[in-house]
């Protein structure tokens, strides 16, 4: 985290502001005492109590059913993005926050069509992109109401499908294309520590892509189509490595910045086969690079911090809430909930 | 209880010649009966095998399974599963257990089993589908064996139905009836050779 300190850090006076309400809607976010109070609570009710005892009224679930509580959760991440986006001197830059939900759509719209069916779909109203627009283009073909790189997106995920038949395909292409316009407006923003960020995001997402090539016995050949372009690691080098033994993968990252992440990721999976300890290191890693954000005064990173902290306690909040609801015990839930943000 | 017949040596000839079937059926039959038992045993043994490990499999498997999505809200599982492309089909053959038609299943699957991207879902669903693939066989397994036990079942049912009808009904009612028969012979032949005695002396006695 400190090696993202420098001298172009902490010196963006306009967003004192934001930094200072952040100082204070930081108070609210989940802290590892609270976590452990809500893991440790009999059973759900009283786990959900433990938020409003800790004045977090934020999070009230009238309805304990999981699409209710889901959609509570889903509003907050939507207060939460509108919220850095008015306290932001800049807020078209959260706009790359939004394209995650776009995406999803996307995905989601194409495999409507693609079924023959035109009713209700599991879309998020979170986007950058109305949903109506995306309605129209992809199910009528009139694309005037989102921008031409989309448009490309969706016709190329389109005849990907048709020929390949494969809707793994149509996926991996919408979700190049979701990089691709992440980092075409990185280049517009112009920000050191977002390009840093999504570029460490890039590498450990095609480290975990390379694994489940890996379950999902695809050949070396293809990997290259399905891997992420904009990294820092070199995509060539998890190809060169894909055939060879698990236990020799970390060894070629040892002068990295993951290694620890890829050495216990991948010992975790030989020795238990699984790869949940893998994706949460991977959580953990991103976390841990987003605390720079506690100790800026005045820059972006804060905010970004702030947002991303609050999509952690999302996610947080949501394993002991599916662990409760189905039994889990808590030693399990602990195993696999997330670091903290404060 | 005696059969309705003529006591008359036709049919105690065919009487015996049928209680000579009944035996031999009633000793196949037996033997028919005790081979279904041994081989239903031995089914329920693997049954039970089989069970018990799918019983296991699944129960770590849903574990699994729900551990991969604990992460993931009804939305974004919804949209994953909105669109299965993996086809299985099960083809049924019969094989010949004593006379017993027993299918046999043979499973196929085509098609992808991942129909969703890799950046927006957990890596460990991967894994936790690929798991539970595997235990489709099993189920399937078990289908059969839980069928073959069932039809093994009601033709032992059935076995065991003729048996006890021959070993206590029709072969004591046949024994009987012959038994009968061949004392109303006998006492025919016995009063035949008194009257013929008595029309001896009578002659004699003129």
């Amino acid at each position: 985290m400190l090696k993202n300190i420098n001298e172009s850090t902490n010196t963006l006076e306009e967003y004192g502001y934001a930094c200072g309400r952040i100082r204070d809607l930081e108070k609210y976010l989940l802290n590892k005492e609270i976590i452990h109070k809500m893991i440790e609570s009999q059973d759900l009710e009283k786990s959900l109590r433990v938020l409003a005892e800790n004045n977090l009224s934020e999070y009230s679930f009238e309805k304990l059913d999981s699409s209710s509580i889901d959609q509570v959760l889903v509003n907050i991440s939507k207060r939460n993005l509108n919220l850095i986006s008015e306290i932001s001197p800049y807020p078209y830059l959260f706009q790359l926050f939004s394209w995650k939900h776009d995406f999803h759509n996307i995905k989601v719209l194409l495999k409507a069509k693609m079924l023959g069916k035109k009713e209700l779909f599991p879309l998020y109203d979170l986007g950058n992109l109305s949903l109506n627009g995306l309605h129209a283009a992809v199910f009528e073909g009139k694309y005037q109401l989102i921008p031409i790189k989309i448009k490309r997106f969706i016709k190329q995920a389109e005849e990907g499908y048709l020929k390949y038949d494969s809707l793994q395909l149509m996926e991996v292409s919408i979700d190049k294309g979701y990089y691709e316009t992440i980092f075409e407006q990185l280049e517009d923003i112009n920000q050191d520590f977002l390009f840093y960020y999504y570029k460490t995001e890039v590498d450990l997402l095609n480290l975990i892509i390379t694994c489940r090539c890996k379950i999902r016995e695809i050949h070396k050949s293809k990997l290259a189509e399905i891997l992420i372009k904009y990294g820092q690691l070199s995509t060539q080098k998890l190809i060169d490595i894909y055939d060879n033994p698990l236990h020799s993968w970390s060894n070629n990252f040892q002068k990295s910045d993951y290694f620890m992440v890829i050495e216990q990721g991948i010992k975790h999976w030989i020795e238990k086969n699984s790869l949940l300890k893998f994706e949460q290191m991977i959580d953990n890693y991103l976390l841990n690079l987003l605390k720079i954000g506690k100790y800026t005064t005045f820059g972006l990173e804060c905010v970004i911090g702030y947002y991303y902290a609050k999509e952690n306690d999302l996610k947080n909040i949501r394993i002991i809430i599916n662990g409760k609801k189905n039994s889990l015990s808590d030693i399990m839930i602990k195993k696999y909930i997330r670091d903290t943000y404060v | 209880m005696i059969l309705a017949v003529n006591p008359n040596r036709m049919e105690l000839l065919k009487l015996k010649r049928r209680l000579e079937l009944a035996n031999r059926g009633y000793k196949l039959l037996k033997d028919k009966r005790d081979a279904l038992i041994q081989k239903f045993i031995k089914l329920v043994y693997e049954n039970k095998r089989v069970r018990e490990e799918f019983d296991r499999k699944i129960r770590e498997r849903t574990n699994e399974f729900l551990l991969a999505t604990i992460c993931m809200g009804e939305n974004d599982l919804n949209s994953i599963f909105m669109f299965p492309q993996r086809l299985t089909k099960v083809k049924t053959e019969y094989s010949n257990i004593m006379s017993v038609k027993v299918p046999k299943y043979q499973i196929t699957e085509k098609g992808n089993l991942f129909t969703y991207g890799m950046i927006d879902t957990s890596p460990e669903l991967d894994n936790s589908l690929k798991k539970y693939q595997e235990i489709a066989p099993l189920m399937i397994k078990m289908a059969e064996l839980d069928k073959a036990i069932v039809l093994l079942t009601e033709e032992i049912e059935k076995t065991r139905r003729r048996v006890n009808a021959l070993e206590y009904v029709m072969i004591p009612n046949l024994e009987d009836t012959i038994k009968f028969i061949t004392m109303k012979l006998d006492e025919m032949a016995r009063s035949s050779n008194s009257a013929i005695m008595r029309i001896k002396e009578m002659i004699r006695g003129e």
